[in-house]
Order: structure tokens, then C-alpha cells, then sequence
């Protein structure tokens, strides 16, 4: 009996963690370039009985993981803001020298003059833009260009390079919207944005998030839904408890 | 009077043995591909233990099922089509007819109905704890691109064929059992025969558990362990009069 009651615990804890995947999309949903994340649900492993051939299960895993997939675009006519159309993520430079990777393209220029995502990281390669520049402005194929003072043609600062990865679904959540590379990832592979590439950026705009908010509330649903039978199940086998705890009265 | 405490006893056990496997469909009521346990008339397991018939006898079940001397424990593995859920996932997928999905884990072939399918860091196609989803001729390696699953299995990127997914069927009546991690493997000699199905990309087989009628079997074994508790409490009233009262003089 109590392998049972492990199994119906085993579900409680499997859908509240549906429920708290649910609810950490759904806070993020409007949040840039945030890729909303899933639950995967398992049966545990069957034991056999002791003195019976029956094998009797344990109840449910889960597990979460989020999704790689391109978010709706959300235009915001700022020029220095950036989507990527396609695979492929921002490199930028961690304060500690070690790499991450980012698709909030919503960039500035820091107090050096270095273009920088999320507000504080330079890009990788590091693009400079210098103080006196105006009117700066990214095509599709990452060319970063601006007027500086004394020269009528635009100037080409630099351009903006993606790396890639095998299975951009493995990376590693850094948190504030950062991704580090991991073995499920593959490792980050350079990819140039000019001709023949299988991204382009879309400027102006942003990446908004990929949450589904009716998609959200009907796993929340279910999941409810799911937790309440496996809750019925449990008090039933307590109830059974109560009640052999009690046979001996008369 | 002695077998009336028995047959509570054996009621009680069943209705025990009941809740164990009515608890783990209970569990997995959203597990996609979950093939629920169904539980065989109670009546023949306890009669069997109460005229003396052992485990040997007991062991005959139909083909397909799991025997055991504990009443109420005996199953069957219900092969039912669960419904088919939309997720617009790349690489989820769904069968819709017989059939199994094909995975190699440790060095051994199993089976699954659960489709919701990742990548490794080689693009490699897995299950969800690592096991390799095998095609016609191995595992399959995706290269980058749009990914399209046709209903007959084939696996098209970009529109060119790069796989077919190995999809296998098993005899009617075939000795499958759950192993967990949402494989099913064969529990004796079980070949592969060809099945009737088409996958569809961007969805997952619900469950096949029925929450309405787990409610319904809980409550009834619930109340059923009640009754025969109640009953086991008369018969052991009755046997202990019968001992100190009868006998006085």
C-alpha cells in the first residue's frame, strides 16, 4: 500500500510542477525573446509485487525543458532594436570573460561607446560606436552604419554575427534572458547574416515572446484537473488506513 | 465463520490490490501514449485462493495478462487508442492506429507510443531520457531545417526524404508489459509484425485512462474495503461468542 501512496505523491508533485512551468510562462509573456518552456510527463518504473508475478506501477515523472522556436515580431520602431528571423542567437561577452548567448536584440550603446544587448553586454565581436555618431541604423544582413559629423555617407561600424547551435532547444538558461552553450546544445557555431545566410534581422522591431496564453491556461486546466484525481486517490488510501488502523474495534 | 473472516479478508486484499494499479493509472492520466492497466472480474481470483488452488493454477491467465495470487492485482495492459492532442510541436508526434515507435536504450529495443521527441546536441533524434528513436536502418540524425513528418513515417527536411520512422505492430494477445518511462517492452517471445497507422506531426496520444470511471473504481473499492472490513468485524464478533459463550456451562 504504500508504493501506492508514493504513486499518487509522485503525481501530486508532477503536476504542481505543470503548474509552476505554466505560471513562469505566463508571467513571461511579454517578455522579449523569452521561449516558453513544457513539461514532459513519464511512468515510473513498474516494481514487481513480492509474492506475485503482477508488476505494480509507481506513478509519474516530470520534467521540463523549454522550446526553441521563433517568437512573433513585435515592432517597435526604434532603430536600434533588432529581431532575428530564423535560427541563430546574439554572442555576448559575460563580465567574467566566459560567453553567452542571447535573441533580445533590443541594444544600446554603453558609457565606452560599445554596442551592448540586455543593457550591459557587448556584443561579440565587439562593435564601437563613436560619440559623435547619429542616425544609426542595422539592415537585414547585420551591417551596423551611422553619420558621423563631418562625413555625408554613412559609415560602417561593424557587423552583427549569430552563432548557431545543433539543438538551440538544449542551451542552458542563464537567466535575463541569457543562454549558455551545453552538451545538449552542441557547441556555438559562427554564422555570418549576408547573402545565402538562413537568418536575417528585421530592425525596428523585437522578438516577442513565444507563450501562448490559451495554450497556458488549458495546461493549467488539465493539470488541475489531473492533480484533483490523483488527490482523490490518495485521501481514498488514507481513508482504507484510518480504517485497518481501527479493524480491532468491536 | 472462519470463512467468512477469509472472504472479508480476500476482499479487502482485492480491494487493496485494486487500488494499487487504479492509483497508478490515476498518476499518469496526462502521460501521452499511457496505456492504463484494467483489472480481470474478482470474483474468479478469490475463489481460486479460497478452494486451495495455488499460484500454479492461478498462473493460467488469458494470453496478454498478469496473473498473480494477490486478488485484485491481476491486469491487462488496455491497448486502446487515447485521444490525439494538438501541440503544434516540431517534434511531437502521434500514432493513430497500431503500432509502436521504435527506441533503442542501454542496447535493448522498446517500444513507445509517447511521441514527444528532442534532439541532441547532434541533432540526433531521442526520446526524453536519451533513448535513440530508430528508423527503418538506425538511428536518426536530422540535418537543420523545416522538419516534416509524413503519415506513413517518412522524414522529410526541408522537402527532401532523410529517414522512415521504424513503426512496429505486435499479435494480438502478444506479452507486452509496461517497464516505465513510458516504454512498453515484450514480457515473452513477442515478433515484430507490420501495423496499420499514420503519424501525425505536431500532436501527442492522450492517455487512455478515463478519470470519470478511476473515480468511480476508487470510490468502489473504497466502499467495498468498508463493507468487508464490517463484515470480517461480525464474523470475527461471532467466532469469539461462539468460543467463550457456547461453551459454558
Amino acid at each position: 500500500m504504500s508504493g501506492t501512496i508514493r504513486a499518487a505523491a509522485s503525481a501530486l508533485q508532477a503536476h504542481q510542477l505543470r503548474l509552476d512551468v505554466a505560471a513562469h510562462n505566463i508571467a513571461n509573456m511579454n517578455t522579449s525573446g523569452f521561449k516558453a518552456s513544457r513539461t514532459d510527463l513519464q511512468d515510473n518504473r513498474y516494481l514487481p509485487q513480492a509474492d506475485t508475478q503482477a508488476w505494480v506501477g509507481t506513478g509519474v515523472l516530470a520534467s521540463s525543458r523549454s522550446v526553441f522556436a521563433q517568437g512573433p515580431l513585435l515592432q517597435t520602431g526604434i532603430p536600434k532594436d533588432v529581431a532575428i528571423l530564423g535560427p541563430g542567437f546574439f554572442p555576448v561577452r559575460l563580465p567574467d570573460g566566459g560567453a553567452a548567448y542571447t535573441r533580445q536584440g533590443n541594444l544600446e550603446v554603453n558609457g565606452e561607446g560599445t554596442l551592448v544587448a540586455l543593457g550591459q553586454y557587448p556584443l561579440e565581436p565587439s562593435i564601437q560606436v563613436p560619440q559623435d555618431a547619429t542616425g544609426l541604423v542595422i539592415d537585414e544582413q547585420g551591417r551596423v552604419s551611422a553619420r558621423l559629423a563631418g562625413r555625408t555617407e554613412r559609415v560602417e561600424l561593424g557587423v552583427l554575427r549569430l552563432a548557431e547551435f545543433a539543438n538551440p532547444s538544449g542551451l542552458r538558461p542563464l537567466g535575463n534572458g541569457l543562454f549558455g552553450e551545453s552538451e545538449t546544445s552542441g557547441a556555438a557555431v559562427p554564422a555570418a547574416l549576408g547573402e545565402g545566410a538562413r537568418s536575417k534581422l528585421a530592425s525596428g522591431a523585437l522578438e516577442a515572446s513565444t507563450v501562448d496564453l490559451s495554450q497556458e491556461m488549458v495546461s493549467m486546466l488539465e493539470a488541475q484537473r489531473a492533480y484533483q484525481l490523483s488527490a482523490r486517490t490518495f485521501l481514498a488510501l488514507l481513508d482504507l488506513t484510518q480504517q485497518a488502523m481501527h479493524l480491532d474495534r468491536q | 465463520m472462519i470463512q467468512g473472516i477469509y472472504v472479508a479478508a480476500s476482499n479487502m486484499a482485492a480491494a487493496i490490490g485494486r487500488l494499487s494499479w487504479l492509483g497508478n493509472n490515476a498518476a499518469n492520466l496526462s502521460t501521452p501514449g499511457y496505456k492504463q492497466d484494467v483489472g480481470f472480474p474478482e470474483a474468479l481470483a478469490s475463489q481460486e485462493m479460497l478452494l486451495g488452488r495455488g499460484a500454479a493454477a492461478a498462473g493460467a491467465g488469458p494470453r496478454g495478462s498478469q496473473v498473480s495470487t494477490t486478488p485484485g492485482a491481476r491486469t491487462r495492459l488496455d491497448l486502446t487508442q487515447g485521444a490525439l492532442r494538438a501541440t503544434d510541436g516540431e517534434l511531437d508526434l502521434a500514432i493513430a492506429g497500431d503500432g509502436f515507435f521504435v527506441v533503442e536504450k542501454g542496447g535493448e529495443r522498446l517500444y513507445t507510443r509517447n511521441g514527444s521527441f528532442v534532439l541532441d546536441g547532434e541533432r540526433m533524434l531521442r526520446t526524453v531520457d536519451g533513448g535513440l528513436v530508430l528508423s527503418e536502418v538506425g538511428p536518426i540524425t536530422l540535418p537543420q531545417g523545416r522538419i516534416a513528418v509524413q503519415t506513413d513515417g517518412r522524414v522529410l527536411v526541408d522537402g527532401t526524404e532523410v529517414a522512415v520512422l521504424a513503426i512496429a505492430g505486435f499479435a494480438e494477445g502478444a506479452p507486452l508489459r509496461k517497464q516505465g518511462m513510458n516504454y512498453i517492452r515484450p514480457a515473452g517471445p513477442a515478433p515484430e509484425i507490420a501495423a496499420a497507422f499514420e503519424v501525425r506531426q505536431g500532436f501527442l496520444e492522450a492517455s487512455n485512462v478515463d478519470p470519470a470511471k478511476i473515480m468511480v473504481d476508487v470510490l468502489m473499492s473504497q466502499k467495498n474495503y468498508g463493507a468487508s472490513q464490517r463484515s470480517l468485524q461480525l464474523a470475527d464478533g461471532t467466532l469469539q461468542r461462539a468460543v467463550t459463550e457456547l461453551g459454558r456451562v
